[in-house]
């Protein structure tokens, strides 16, 4: 019970700190943001139950009492931050297919026709915003003309690339 | 009674077994598509969490089967959210254009310019291949030169990611989509 309290409490309190944030300003790099505050947290709640000062004696029962339980309720936040990460990216850059949903369901009983999908839809609004998410993550670097991958540009694509190979599936996109 | 270290670990143990199935599965039986296997391997995982959590607490008697059952809830959410991780790991390689981008910048050491980024990945095969598996899985379908909602599945995601935007983004939601 303490490990699913303390789990869902410090991500809601994360979660909430993120949206104060965000209302009043959106970070240019959200994503490392995120982290930071989840994490940061985390970290705050689990040394304050540590140190006994805080919460053990409000909450009794509630107090997780030795080292194991204290790495399950880590183990269960970091779990939520990385799904709430992994599902922030959708709401920080538009996914094309659910744009493409959104726009025939906007067309309603009239149907919507490709071209007008293929109007809105072009590489301004589909590869240069990407292209410019991956320069301000440092990822991307641009010599010249040309764009070129950073260090941590080149282990995530290696990750990728790696990956795909194990499951021999094409590349993808 | 403390919990036993097994008991902390099973999520992950839970989740390497989940991507050892669904890669093998994927990998050699050709007739199991992307998210067949991914489904295959979170089920396996789950069922080796049950099955390893029977085996630590049939060992300790001294337990409150209260205690059992919640530590147990613990475990399967944390696996669920590990299992949702991989999911979308999974699918970053399949959908995302960041990916893609980084895979073709990789394949060029000496880089690539716009122009030649464009000629390899551009939004007419981003569109063609979201197109196609739209219509391959129901969401819509194309009458009369005309797209129409078909399953509502993915309008109802695109309706709570929306709204999730609205939330956390409020009015700068459609500045960001522009």
């Amino acid at each position: 019970m303490k490990i699913l309290f303390w789990g869902i409490m410090s991500f809601l309190s994360s979660f909430m700190i993120h949206l104060i944030v965000w209302r009043i300003h959106v970070p240019e790099k959200q994503t490392k943001v995120l982290l930071c505050i989840c994490f940061g947290t985390l970290l705050i709640i689990l040394s304050g139950l540590w140190n006994n000062l805080i919460f053990s004696s409000r909450f009794g029962s509630l107090t997780p009492t030795n080292v194991l339980e204290y790495f399950q309720i880590f183990i269960l936040t970091t779990s939520l931050i990385l799904s709430y990460i992994i599902t922030y990216s959708a709401i920080e850059a538009d996914s094309p297919s659910l744009l493409i949903v959104r726009e025939v369901a906007d067309a309603g009983p009239d149907g919507l026709k490709e071209e007008k999908l293929t109007a809105e839809l072009n590489n301004d609004f589909l590869i240069e915003p990407r292209l410019r998410d991956l320069i301000v993550d440092k990822m991307v670097y641009v010599y010249g003309d040309k764009y070129r991958l950073t260090s941590k540009g080149f282990l995530i694509a290696k990750i990728f690339v790696l990956s795909r190979k194990l499951l021999n599936a094409p590349k993808g996109g | 009674m403390y919990p036993v270290p097994v008991e902390v670990v099973t999520p992950i143990l839970g989740l390497i077994i989940n991507a050892f199935v669904q890669t093998f599965t994927f990998r050699y039986m050709k007739r199991i598509r992307l998210l067949k296997s991914v489904f295959i391997g979170f089920a396996v995982g789950l069922f080796s969490i049950v099955l390893m959590e029977m085996g630590v607490w049939y060992e300790i008697l001294d337990v409150s089967r209260i205690d059992i059952l919640f530590i147990l809830i613990a475990n399967m959410i944390t696996y669920s959210l590990l299992g949702y991780c991989y999911f979308h790991f999974i699918n970053l390689g399949e959908t995302a254009r960041r990916i893609r981008i980084l895979r073709e910048l990789y394949e060029h050491k000496e880089g690539l310019s716009m122009s030649e980024i464009l000629e390899r990945y551009n939004a007419k095969e981003i569109l063609e291949n979201r197109m196609n598996r739209l219509v391959n899985k129901g969401q819509i379908f194309l009458k009369n030169g005309r797209y129409y909602i078909g399953n509502r599945t993915m309008l109802l995601i695109a309706n709570i990611i929306y709204a999730l935007k609205r939330i956390i983004l409020g009015n700068r939601t459609q500045m960001q989509r522009n």
